[in-house]
Parts: structure tokens; sequence; C-alpha cells
């Protein structure tokens, strides 16, 4: 959370974020490279190019294969939520990861070409029958993607495309598709052994049985009943001191009730940055934390603490009998701002 | 997330889970053919 756009506005935790990301980096390249190697022998031996290529791309695939876990990990257990805070540099690192991938790719298949490389690959591959499938334009396809996802992976473009931001960023799962196809009709047709086969489909299995698990346990929460159009958010002395739950309004949007302290209080459920339950935050310096990325709100006002300007809509409570009721319509003066 | 970009996540892994596991069981069954090694490097005159 900064109240001015910077590169990167780095802290220790990034630091160490990033440094412990691009040493796991070099550490596969440098193992598939050692053990790739020697996999096959004489009239199969591998050139050192293509063991070098192939160590690089399998190095994007398991990086975006991280990527697209940390998300529904976060989602079903906690724990894993720092890991989605700077999760937007994985994504870049992914970019120079499956750039040099194809730079190499380049440099070799295509460096004898009558033509400049990437004209020999549009044509070359294009060139295709029942019988091929342009697997390198897939990768190449999904590299635009991740060119895209990384020059705008910055608060200032979020802001600055609104909504298409998201849009954009939710190519990632198509690209996801096309990197996946990639490999299944590039490398992998090669390949004899059904381990690898194996690997990559249990590899997806995972990925996509995270995805649909976390959206099962999203939509698990139920709706609120309501009295008199006010709704039923559980017993008040079941809410921990410093933490949050959701109630969830018929059709509407969630809603995060918080103690801090002795106070009882609601705002939106939803986090202005990049829509993070609030409802799973904590009370941290008196406001309430997105578990995302860190953007914060005061529990009775809605607003981030200045110099922040955000504002989320504040929505009554009052205790009867115990239990927290809370009206579904949001104040006034919070939802104008 | 709120309810559309739930709704939208939720649709794309449905669709997506389907396609990707059966592209991925044709393609291990595929059998095409790609050459490993590029062709020679062409010789000056």
């Amino acid at each position: 959370m900064s109240v001015k756009y910077r590169l990167v506005q780095w802290t220790p935790v990034k630091i160490a974020y990033d440094g412990i990301a691009v040493a796991g980096i070099a550490g596969f390249i440098a193992l598939f490279t050692k053990l790739g190697g020697g996999v096959y022998e004489g009239a199969e031996a591998l050139s050192s190019q293509v063991v070098a290529m192939r160590a690089w791309g399998a190095c994007a695939l398991t990086l975006l294969t991280v990527i697209l876990t940390i998300g529904p990990a976060a989602r079903l257990e906690p724990r894993f939520a720092p890991l989605l805070y700077n999760r937007r540099h994985l994504g870049v690192l992914l970019f120079f990861v499956a750039a040099n991938h194809a730079r190499l790719v380049l440099d070799y298949y295509h460096a004898f070409s009558d033509v400049p490389k990437l004209e020999s690959l549009l044509t070359f591959d294009a060139a295709f029958t029942g019988a091929s499938l342009p697997f390198q334009l897939f990768g190449a396809a999904a590299l635009l993607i991740f060119f895209l996802m990384a020059a705008t992976s910055h608060d200032f473009w979020q802001k600055t495309l609104g909504p298409a931001w998201k849009s954009l960023h939710m190519l990632v799962y198509p690209a996801y598709l096309l990197v996946m196809m990639h490999v299944a009709f590039g490398a992998l047709q090669w390949e004899t052994s059904p381990f690898f086969p194996a690997a990559l489909i249990g590899s997806a299995l995972g990925v996509c049985g995270l995805h649909l698990a976390a959206s099962r346990a999203s939509n698990a929460l139920p709706e609120a009943t309501a009295t008199d159009g006010w709704l039923d958010a559980g017993e008040a002395a079941t809410l921990a001191d410093g933490r949050a739950r959701a109630v969830c309004p018929p059709g509407g949007e969630r809603i995060a009730v918080i103690r801090s302290g002795e106070t009882i209080s609601a705002i939106h459920g939803v986090c202005a940055h990049q829509g993070g339950p609030l409802y799973e935050g904590r009370v941290l310096d008196g406001c309430l934390t997105c578990p995302w990325h860190g953007w914060q709100y005061h529990p009775e006002t809605g607003a981030s603490p200045p110099p922040f300007e955000e504002q989320v809509p504040v929505h009554e409570v009052r205790l009867v009998g115990g239990r927290i009721l809370v009206n579904p319509d949001p104040r006034e003066e919070a939802s104008d701002a | 997330m709120n309810r559309a970009q739930r709704t939208a996540h939720q649709r794309v892994w449905w669709v997506l889970t389907p396609l990707l596991l059966g592209l991925l069981a044709w393609a291990s069954f595929a059998g095409q053919d790609y050459p490993i090694e590029p062709p020679p490097a062409p010789v000056s005159p």
C-alpha cells in the first residue's frame, strides 16, 4: 500500500521474497541442466542448447504452476496468504524466464533460416496439418500475454485501466492452457517415458482441483437470515478481538463484521484494491487489514488511514440479546464517499 | 472477490478443467513427430 506510485516499494520482506524466488530459479536451472544432460546417452543424447531451453521452459512452467496455486491455497488456508502479498513479483520473473526460453529457441531452431527468426517461427510453425499442431505458436501467444501482464503489474496500471485491468490479468488462465498445450504437443511428443505425461496431467489436476475447491469453499458461506430488515451476524461473544467474520446479505456483497476491543462494527467485505476478502482480515494498528495485500480500513469509518484516501461503505450494527445485527444497506455518508 | 469476480473465476475453471484435461489426454496419445534437433547448419561455399 503506497500513497505515491513507485516502481517497487522495497521492504525487507519483499527483498527476502524476491531473493528466495531468484535463488529458487537459479537452483532449478542449475539442477535441471546438471541432471537433464545425463538422462539420454549415445545417439539420443541432447545437445547443451536443447537442455538449456528445456531447463528454462520447465522452470517457467513450474513457476506458472506455483503462481496459479498460491491464490486458491491462500483462500483455503490463510497461512499461505503471505505468499500472495508479492505474487506479482513472481509474475514478472515468470515473464523473464519464459522470454529467455523463447530466446534460446529462436537462436537454435530458427537461427539458420533465410528469413528473420520471428518470421521463421510464424511461417514455419503456422504451416501445420492435421498431423501437427503449432505448439511453438501456443508458447509465443502465452509469452505475449505474460508480457502484457508483467508490464501492467503495478498499482498505477490497475488504477489507470480500471475494470479492464482485472480482465487483462484473467488472461493468465488461457495463457496457462496455451502453455500446457505448448508443452504437451511439443516436448512431450518426443518423450517415451509415461512419467512426463503423468506429471503434466498430475500438475493440471492439482491446479484445477485447488481452484475448484477454493470456489466451492468461497461459495459455502450461507446467506444470513434477516429480522426486521437486519441481518443476523451470529453471537457477539464468539467474535474474537481483532478478528472479523463474514455476513452474506441475500443477493448482495459480503459484509465484514469486526470486533476491535469492546467495539463491534461492520464495513463492506470486499477490498477496494483487488477485491480481497476483508472479512478474513485482522485488526492491525486499529485498522482492518486485507489478507491479500495489506490495504487497511478503519472499522468504524471504512476509511483508509491518512494519507490514503480509499473508502469502503460502512454498515450500522446493533446488539440484541447477545447477537450482532447488521443493516444490509450501507450508511449513506460512507457510500457517497 | 466480489460476486461478479467469484462467478467469473468459477466459470473459468469449470470450463478450463475438462478442456485442459481432455487436451492433455489427447496429447498423451497423439504421437506427433517433431525433430528434437534442428537441421544441420548450412556450409559456407
